[in-house]
């Protein structure tokens, strides 16, 4: 009996591994590899950790995008950043390329001790495996804290099933001060799993902490949040679900039901938790038919994260019917997993002719501020310490009317509409990136293409000045 | 030796496969990249005034350039990998013209543009 539990934990050990290395090295792989982080939204946090580690201070200023603006976001993810940064000597940028899909690697072996507590080795294994191979998680796990929030996530989860709730408010405190988003989220799933269990003192227990901390960081910063359509703005901008949120629709819809039909036998409160959590996040992706405040790429992480465990407990079962739907769910995984490495999701933000024209901007005058998409924007900052015209999304953004116009530019198919938007805010530069559809636009105006950079067969990436005569532009062609 | 139930075995060779998947991955293709860029135009003269302006090539092929004045074609020029090409167009009428530099890639047959506006007063 001891050398067959012997032999078994051989076995164990052996396969903990092998996931580890795997989930591990597919995440590792494609950071190492590039040159640059993989993310847009790194280069914005590298700007911030930069500000921290030279001037010791969390700064209440974003100085970047054009005209500046209140910085609110969380410190300890940018401290963490500047603190590896100044341990290891390794410069920010560096660091950034490696310190969220190292702890994006770290769940792996957390959820299987995690499941483990509630579920026994065999689930604990399946939802480690598919933890690990999620094409979801494994393409989320560089640009945002967020990966920090669903890691500490399940210490959380253990806290609140076994009913430590002054530890899950610690956590939870401790999240927040990564990401305000997964610390609401996660915080909105709490409530929902206690509200479904009718312990009111339970929630005064657990929330005291981060509403104590909440106050402590948001009450220095009230200045930052009553700036005019602060970050909330997205909210009032109405906005039609995109083609993809329509096509993902019925296979997410599918994968929260499968598992529901598929678990059998009592709901205890580790099941309860993952209800809450799957249905918080499959409503929030919904959502994304009224307004695009809950970004679909977090919210879809989010909902992968919940689906893990649901599908760990609707497969954990022996029989066939069980074990088929594990086996296509892997061979599922496995086949996006190979379509998105070849992806740009596995590539830095920006091709190499983008770079030399971010180059290129990099020796302008200073005073020439140019309207760029997001990921040139962000990447132009961070590599150039210049200002740009448009900036994440993350904070307070001071005029959120302008901030749209600036993004329709580079999503409306209407000429008429750039050429407004042009004249209206007296833009004088704006620098395409390969794949700007609204280049080619551009063209029939009064416009000087000044530099362009290509690969062989890409789309130029382009530097157009403006020629605003007396304040307006005109169409070339209708030039007297 | 205790045999591997389905599951367990499902679960190693995916991983395997996992691995071999990713060593054998590359990253996007990323070829040469090719920079051209105008510099001294003018954006307005008086008429009859000649137009210059210089064409920055930053490559690694070999380009055709050939400039044309609105849709008028004028010079052809040749140019290996790294050059600064310059042009003078003679004698503008009044008007609102465009300038364009039609560059070439000899090596991907691609074509590519750089263009400026000039008000001749």
């Amino acid at each position: 009996m001891n050398e067959q539990k012997n032999q078994w934990q051989t076995k164990l050990i052996l396969i903990l591994m092998l996931i580890f290395i795997a989930g591990s090295f597919i995440r590792l792989y494609p950071a190492a590899v590039s040159e640059k982080p993989l993310r847009y939204d790194t280069y914005y946090h590298v700007r911030v950790a930069e500000l921290i580690k030279q001037t010791g201070a969390i700064p209440d200023f974003d100085p970047w995008p054009a005209g500046g603006r209140p910085h609110t976001y969380p410190p300890l993810y940018h401290i963490s950043l500047a603190l590896t940064s100044v341990a290891f000597d390794i410069p920010i940028i560096e660091v950034s390329r490696f310190f969220l899909p190292i702890l994006a690697s770290l769940t792996i072996p957390v959820a299987f001790w995690f499941v483990r507590k509630f579920r026994g080795e065999k689930t604990a294994l399946i939802a480690m495996f598919l933890l690990a191979i999620s094409p979801y998680l494994i393409s989320s796990s560089y640009e945002s804290p967020q990966v920090i929030g669903l890691l500490l996530a399940l210490p959380l989860a253990y806290f609140m099933i076994n009913s430590k709730y002054l530890y899950s408010g610690i956590l939870i405190s401790l999240i927040f001060l990564f990401n305000t988003f997964i610390a609401l989220f996660l915080s909105a799933v709490i409530l929902i799993f206690l509200l479904s269990e009718k312990r009111f003192k339970a929630m005064a227990k657990t929330f005291w902490v981060p509403i104590i901390v909440l106050a402590l960081f948001f009450f220095p910063r009230l200045d930052a949040f009553s700036c005019s359509n602060f970050w909330i703005g997205p909210f009032f901008i109405s906005k039609s679900a995109d083609t993809w949120v329509k096509f993902i629709t019925p296979p997410f819809l599918a994968m929260v039901l499968i598992p529901i039909v598929l678990i059998k036998g009592k709901t205890d409160r580790y099941r309860r938790f993952w209800y809450a959590w799957v249905g918080l996040s499959i409503v929030l992706f919904l959502s994304h038919y009224l307004t695009p405040i809950f970004h679909p790429w977090r919210q879809d992480s989010i909902l992968m994260f919940g689906l893990v465990f649901f599908f760990a407990e609707a497969v954990s079962g022996t029989d066939k019917k069980r074990l088929f739907f594990l086996a296509v769910f892997a061979l599922a995984s496995l086949f996006a997993l190979n379509s998105m490495y070849h992806s740009w999701l596995f590539d830095r933000p920006l091709t190499s002719n983008e770079y030399s024209l971010i180059d290129y901007i990099g020796t302008l005058p200073q005073n020439i501020v140019p309207l760029a998409n997001h990921d040139m924007c962000s990447n132009l900052m961070t590599l150039t310490n210049r200002s740009c015209l448009l900036d994440t999304n993350f904070e307070c953004i001071p005029d959120a009317k302008k901030w749209y116009d600036y993004e329709n530019f580079f999503w409306t198919r209407d000429s008429e509409q750039m050429r407004s938007i042009l004249s209206n805010y007296s833009i004088s530069t704006v620098a395409f990136a390969g794949g700007d559809w609204a280049q080619s636009m551009i063209v029939p105006l009064d416009v000087n293409k000044q530099y362009s950079a290509w690969l062989p067969n890409t789309p130029d990436a382009a530097l157009y000045e403006i020629n605003l005569r007396q304040g307006s532009l005109s169409y070339y062609s209708e030039r007297p | 030796m205790e045999k591997l139930e389905l599951w367990e075995l499902t679960i190693v060779l995916s991983c395997l496969v996992l691995i071999l998947i990713t060593l054998t991955l590359s990253t996007l293709p990323k070829g040469p990249v090719t920079e051209a860029w105008l510099s001294d135009y003018p954006t307005s003269l008086d008429s009859g005034q000649n137009v210059s302006f210089k064409l920055h090539l930053n490559g690694w092929s070999e380009y055709e350039v050939i400039t044309f004045l609105d849709d008028e074609k004028q010079a052809t020029v040749r140019s290996n990998d790294h050059y600064t090409l310059s042009f003078t167009l003679p004698n503008l009428r009044e008007g609102v013209h465009r300038i364009t530099a039609k560059i070439n890639d000899l090596s991907s047959g691609d074509s590519h543009y750089l263009f400026f506006t000039v008000d001749v007063l």
